[in-house]
């Protein structure tokens, strides 16, 4: 596909990423669905965060294109990328002593002239920032003083003060207790629900995928196996195919979302003959 | 000074804290200053003959009798200058490399600075005795500073990215090479050149030091300094890794090299003048990272204070304590930075 997608907010085409010998990303075309929350799963080392990176140009392509509301990405100044796309890496680190609010201000880097100054503009996108991640009382401590789940929270309001129409997320709840991450995705899915950002995140944990994604993209030695709604992505057989695992997937009882259960590793190769035979299984393009 | 940005308002008791922490840092900017006035007039009272602090101050605006006038500005403030210049930029080199390496104990010695410079105006001193030492050995030094630490750019240089890890590492290799080097010329030339020239270089001292010599400083500070300070801001971003600063949008490796050619500027021309001085590199960022916090924009005025204010010190009481004997000052700040970073390390700050 060539030219506008006015759907896409980000997208990819034939998209190739080789680390040296290595090709983490064959061949991969993508649509990111404006306005939407979407998650990437797969297993470890199946170049789901490599391409997060790549989206997000911390690496470079090594061929095909990254698409920002359909203009390749490479063409970008860096801090007019940084305007359009917020980036949040995994288990990101601040020097000691720094504060939440010098945190947060931090966001509007891409925002300011070489000086450097705060506008009220930039007080203000900070404030709300922090109000909006529950943080505004806690704006004076130092981050080495927060728990891990204040400390994630101050990370994605410097996100958010980065003032975008497009987030990235690399495991956001990884290292956080069960509370935490509940109170993080309600965070990012209010975000996307009020304020229309387009919201794609890297997660681990298969139900909690499809419990805060309108799409699911599972990604099998990356190249993309399945992608849809989670009824059509979260099956035995993507399970099966793409984790390894012998599951049931069944409705969950309170909202009818699609809920894994594994139960055993799957044999080596032991395709029972019911593969492609259940519902919402989708087949690899 | 008009360093410090107003915070950002945030409702209720964190804002009050935060205006708090702010006024706090420029009270503490002020107070280094006035401790630098201090040891400043003190200094200038020390040597032969002791003048005291009123007779100073009346010297240093133009109101002194014609032979204190004559000692003061003609003998004693160049090197009280000098002193105040190679504390701040020694300083403020660490803070930009301490930045760059993300490494708090990162100091001007660890990009090969102290060593390429110890290389240079050792090879004139032993090689070429006949040169007048106070032009041609701190251009040698600075030309020495400037290559080691540049090569340790280079080489740690790998499909244009800087890794601060490799970049220290390869700082302090190449500062070995030039110590080896340093040591094969005095062997080789059997200390035929100006042996007490050399030592007194190599260990950092101020002794003799003319208004010549603060006018080759003079220019690297009065660049160096406020250069650092307008680029503060994105030097803070630095300290957030290798991903979150390009996310922000940061040009990460030509901050990095503009940070560089600051720091080995700054400290470059800082030991060209003063010989290797220890440990103001490491300990004044240090210490004013504990007094106003990581913020640039205030770390890098309070370091240049702190930095100017140690050396002074130490070259005063290098005077002071045994006359007319001088303890070289570089003997004075590593005597009192080896043990502070010993404490430090036994607390488990550092």
């Amino acid at each position: 596909m060539t030219g506008p997608h006015p759907q896409s907010k980000i997208a990819t085409d034939n998209l190739t990423l080789r680390y040296g010998p290595l090709t983490v990303i064959p061949d991969l075309t993508m649509r990111i669905r404006q306005g939407a929350i979407t998650s990437l799963v797969g297993r470890n080392g199946c170049g789901k965060s490599t391409l997060l990176r790549c989206l997000g140009r911390l690496l470079p392509a090594s061929g095909g294109s990254v698409l920002l509301d359909g203009k390749s990405i490479a063409g970008f100044a860096p801090k007019e990328l940084a305007r359009q796309m917020a980036m949040l890496p995994q288990g990101p680190t601040a020097p000691d002593g720094m504060t939440v609010q010098d945190l947060v201000e931090k966001g509007r880097y891409p925002h300011r002239g070489a000086l450097g100054s705060n506008t009220a503009h930039d007080r203000e996108r900070v404030t709300w920032a922090l109000r909006q991640t529950g943080m505004s009382d806690l704006a004076d401590r130092p981050l080495e003083r927060l728990s891990g789940g204040q400390r994630q929270r101050a990370w994605i309001a410097m996100a958010l003060a980065q003032d975008t129409s497009l987030i990235l997320l690399d495991e956001p709840t990884t290292f956080l207790d069960v509370a935490y991450q509940l109170e993080l995705m309600e965070l990012l899915r209010r975000l996307n629900r009020e304020h229309g950002t387009t919201i794609l995140m890297v997660l681990h944990d298969l139900n909690q995928a499809a419990a805060f994604s309108d799409t699911l993209i599972a990604l099998r030695e990356g190249t993309i196996y399945a992608v849809g709604t989670p009824h059509e992505v979260l099956t035995v057989d993507m399970v099966r195919d793409v984790f390894g695992l012998t599951a049931d997937v069944i409705a969950d009882p309170r909202s009818g979302i699609p809920l894994c259960l594994p139960y055993a590793l799957a044999g080596p190769q032991t395709d029972d003959a019911a593969a492609g035979d259940r519902p919402g299984a989708v087949q690899p393009a | 000074m008009t360093a410090t940005a107003m915070p950002t308002v945030a409702p209720g008791r964190a804002a009050a804290a935060l205006a708090a922490a702010q006024r706090r840092r420029v009270l503490v900017l002020g107070a280094l200053l006035v401790v630098l006035a201090v040891v400043l007039v003190l200094s200038i009272g020390v040597g032969a003959v002791w003048i005291d602090p009123a007779r100073v101050v009346r010297s240093l605006v133009g109101a002194g009798t014609a032979v204190d006038q004559k000692i003061i500005v003609g003998l004693r403030l160049p090197r009280v200058l000098a002193a105040v210049l190679i504390g701040a930029a020694l300083a403020v080199s660490g803070v930009l490399l301490q930045a760059i390496t993300r490494n708090s104990l990162a100091s001007p010695s660890v990009v090969g600075v102290n060593g390429g410079a110890g290389l240079g105006a050792l090879a004139v001193l032993s090689l070429a005795p006949g040169a007048t030492a106070n032009t041609a050995v701190p251009l040698a030094a600075f030309a020495g500073a400037a290559v080691a630490g540049g090569a340790a750019y280079l080489l740690s240089r790998r499909q244009g990215i800087v890794n601060p890890g490799r970049l220290a590492l390869i700082g302090v290799a190449i500062g070995g090479l030039t110590m080896a080097l340093i040591q094969l010329i005095i062997v080789l030339t059997l200390m035929q050149g100006d042996v007490q020239a050399s030592l007194r270089w190599l260990t950092g001292s101020l002794w003799g030091r003319t208004w010549d010599n603060v006018l080759q400083l003079t220019p690297w500070v009065a660049v160096g300094l406020p250069a650092a300070w307008i680029l503060a801001s994105a030097t803070d971003i630095l300290g957030l890794g290798d991903d979150v600063p390009r996310s922000l949008g940061s040009r990460l490796e030509a901050l990095k090299l503009g940070l560089l050619v600051i720091a080995i500027g700054l400290a470059g021309s800082a030991v060209a003048v003063g010989g290797s001085i220890a440990f103001i590199g490491l300990v004044a960022p240090h210490v004013c990272r504990r007094l106003v916090g990581p913020g640039h924009r205030t770390l890098i005025p309070a370091a240049a204070l702190v930095g100017a204010a140690l050396v002074l010190a130490a070259d005063t009481l290098g005077r002071a304590i045994v006359p007319p004997t001088e303890i070289p000052v570089g003997l004075f700040t590593a005597l009192i930075g080896a043990p502070y970073f010993l404490l430090q390390i036994r607390r488990g700050i550092a």
